[in-house]
């Protein structure tokens, strides 16, 4: 079967693609409205809703990426996985039962929507909406980038295919996102998430299998060779040190609570009871495809180390190296799909906030009422995304790392004290929230631009978000209590 | 949670990174370049970069830790009822950190000596099974508590009437 690993792999990719095709079609006869674009009609399922949470948190950085990092800076990386048990925790804690009894009581669609209600205020509700637009259009470019690199890896690998260009790789798997997207709006995404989900649990199991087969002693082999190498990649701090890594704590669990095409799919429940057995299946889907990223990670560094393996030209091809190498065909096949359901998973989410906030956030915040034929703008904003997006990514050279980069941090320091705190704090005031959000977009640009380190490899956006917490509880302090809605504050109080 | 509470939380926090950052580093405390493999970074020597900032980062650590359970903890209804069960939480999630931290000071003496558990070494164990299992502890008061705390009848109701009220309108 080795002499086939190239047609298998790629058999198992049509396959997955093949897939998502369906579920666009299938999906697109239950796309009638607005609300069945954005928000799935509300009639999610537990397991659905809690799939689609944990694969769109997963992106395919922690495909690529993930292994990447343990292999560049051994246990280090493990915070990142870590605080998704008690980052996503808070999230249902904060906004489970919030967020999803705003979107009934408003019929709301969005964030922006969310945050408009709750603060009454159409700047806020603006400058949240251009800020997810912002680390969309960045978040995506990278992410489109990304699979056009891995389909262009597999198709090379196919003697009779040969090399395809960037270009094309990226028309043939943008088509294939941008087709579900449009048709299917949320519904297909969540559909697909779900069977991208399944694809990245299984996935993570047989690698973690394959890696701990792979080096002799197992995971305890794995340790004892890293720890004999740098004592320190193999203690708890990793090699980035202990200072680093609390503050990837930070950004990584306070910051889950501000993903919006994460958090937006806790309005998107048939009910508000739901959120009880999501959280624990949310948590442990996510655990255990992050195994992958652990597994991967030592598995190379150690054979590396060993001298079982040549040096890595780039940390980031760790992932590709062990599947070439050390899995067997189908099971290589089966990562890759995972690894290319992981990164559609994001952007098909993505590309749907990006689309609400263009045709419905903007508008409603600029103009107080949505645009006539919502859905039909839906469709062609998300067509119009995808297309920058993928332009982005192909022609802004290095602004595509760089706004791809300030993603998270940039989610997480402007919609942590918004919506985290503010939903639940009725002393929030508008003008704290949109300080907060202005200085959060400031400080995670101005450290990338000018390529800022902090002290003890401090991570950037913790220190966004730890200012822009500050800055929303001393404004929210210093300026007069705004009235709510009594329809909102009602909510809050339960 | 009292405003003034949290006020002092993010106080604190400033203060414990002020100091961090106002103490001096030692060149490569946040990782090298491998001497062998140049896409692998390297700690070096764990007690000269830690040693000075060892006490200030274990207090961060558990500060956050602090400011996570009292954000699990702040909209659960039923009174004080639930308290204990946060505070109970709360300390063995920080003695968790504490013993972690301890274990990997204590390694320094003999790096490659270390115990292994689980197939890692003690303070990683401490962080693999300990810090990143624990919080199941409060997911499952979020499940078998949801009725309870989350979510109580009366809540539910209420919510269904104010969204009947907002629809007659």
């Amino acid at each position: 079967m080795e002499e086939y690993r190239s047609v298998v792999v790629l058999a198992c990719v049509v396959a997955y693609l093949a897939m998502c095709v369906a579920v666009g079609l299938w999906a697109m006869r239950r796309t009638k409205s607005s609300q069945d674009f954005f928000m799935a009609g509300r009639h999610l399922g537990v397991v659905v809703a809690s799939v689609a949470v944990f694969s769109s948190t997963m992106s395919g950085w922690g495909f690529v990426g993930g292994p990447g990092l343990v292999y560049k800076m051994g246990v280090t990386s493990f915070w990142m996985i870590v605080a998704t048990s008690i980052g996503i925790s808070i999230s249902f804690f904060l906004l489970g039962k919030r967020l999803r009894m705003m979107g009934e009581l408003r019929e709301l669609i969005s964030l922006p929507d969310a945050v408009a209600a709750r603060y009454g205020s159409n700047t806020t509700s603006l400058l949240t909406a251009l800020a997810i637009l912002l680390g969309v259009l960045g978040y995506l470019a990278t992410q489109i980038l990304a699979m056009a690199t891995v389909l262009q890896s597999i198709l090379t690998d196919v003697p009779w295919i040969g090399v395809i260009p960037i270009e094309a790789c990226l028309g043939i798997s943008g088509a294939v996102l941008v087709f579900y997207c449009v048709t299917g709006g949320i519904i297909a995404s969540v559909y697909t998430d779900l069977a991208q989900g399944i694809i990245m649990v299984v996935a993570a199991l047989l690698v973690l299998a394959t890696a701990i087969g792979a080096v002799q002693g197992g995971m305890t082999g794995m340790a004892q060779t890293i720890l004999a190498d740098d004592p320190e990649a193999m203690s708890p701090w990793g090699t980035l040190g202990m200072v680093g890594c609390l503050s990837w704590y930070f950004i990584f669990v306070l910051g889950a609570c501000g993903q919006p095409h994460v958090i937006t799919k806790l309005m998107m429940t048939r009910n508000v009871r739901d959120a009880r057995h999501m959280l624990p299946i949310s948590v442990i889907g996510y655990g255990t495809a992050a195994l992958l990223w652990i597994a991967i990670g030592m598995a190379m560094r150690t054979v590396v180390l060993q001298g079982g393996y040549g040096e890595l030209a780039n940390a980031d091809d760790a992932a590709a190296a062990f599947l070439q190498n050390y899995a067997p065909p189908l099971l290589s096949g089966v990562v890759f799909a995972g690894l290319l359901a992981a990164i559609m998973s994001t952007a098909d989410s993505f590309l749907n906030i990006g689309a609400a906030a263009v045709v419905h956030d903007i508008p409603r915040a600029l103009r107080g009422r949505s645009l006539e034929n919502e859905l039909a703008w839906a469709r062609a904003a998300t067509v119009l995304i995808a297309a920058a997006s993928a332009l982005f990514a192909l022609y802004s050279g290095s602004l595509v790392a760089l706004l791809g980069a300030f993603g998270w941090g940039t989610f997480a320091a402007a919609i942590v004290p918004t919506a985290a705190i503010g939903f639940n704090w009725k002393r929030a005031t508008p003008m704290a929230c949109n300080l907060a959000i202005g200085a959060s977009l400031l400080i995670n640009f101005g450290l990338e631009l000018f390529q800022i380190e902090l002290p003890y490899g401090f991570h950037g956006g913790a220190f966004a978000l730890l200012v822009s917490l500050t800055i929303f509880y001393l404004v929210s302090m210093a300026t007069p209590q705004r009235p709510i809605a009594a329809d909102i504050e009602a909510i809050m109080d339960l | 949670m009292k405003n003034w509470f949290a006020g002092i939380l993010l106080a604190a926090v400033w203060a414990l990174v002020l100091w961090i950052w106002l103490t001096a580093e030692v060149t490569g405390g946040h990782g090298a370049a491998h001497s062998r493999f140049s896409q692998m970074d390297q700690g070096g020597s764990g007690t000269e970069r830690h040693g000075p900032i060892f006490a200030a980062a274990w207090l961060l650590g558990s500060l956050m830790i602090a400011m996570f359970v009292c954000l699990l903890a702040w909209q659960t209804k039923g009174g004080r009822r639930p308290w204990p069960w946060f505070f109970v939480g709360g300390l063995l999630y920080e003695a968790i950190f504490s013993v972690m931290c301890w274990t990997y000071w204590r390694s320094l003496a003999e790096p490659t000596g270390t115990s292994f558990w689980g197939a890692l070494p003690a303070p990683v164990a401490w962080l693999v099974y300990g810090i990143w299992l624990f919080p199941g502890f409060f997911i499952t008061i979020y499940v078998a508590r949801f009725d309870d705390w989350i979510l109580p009848e009366e809540s539910m109701c209420r919510f269904e009437a104010i969204v009947r009220a907002k629809r007659e309108s």
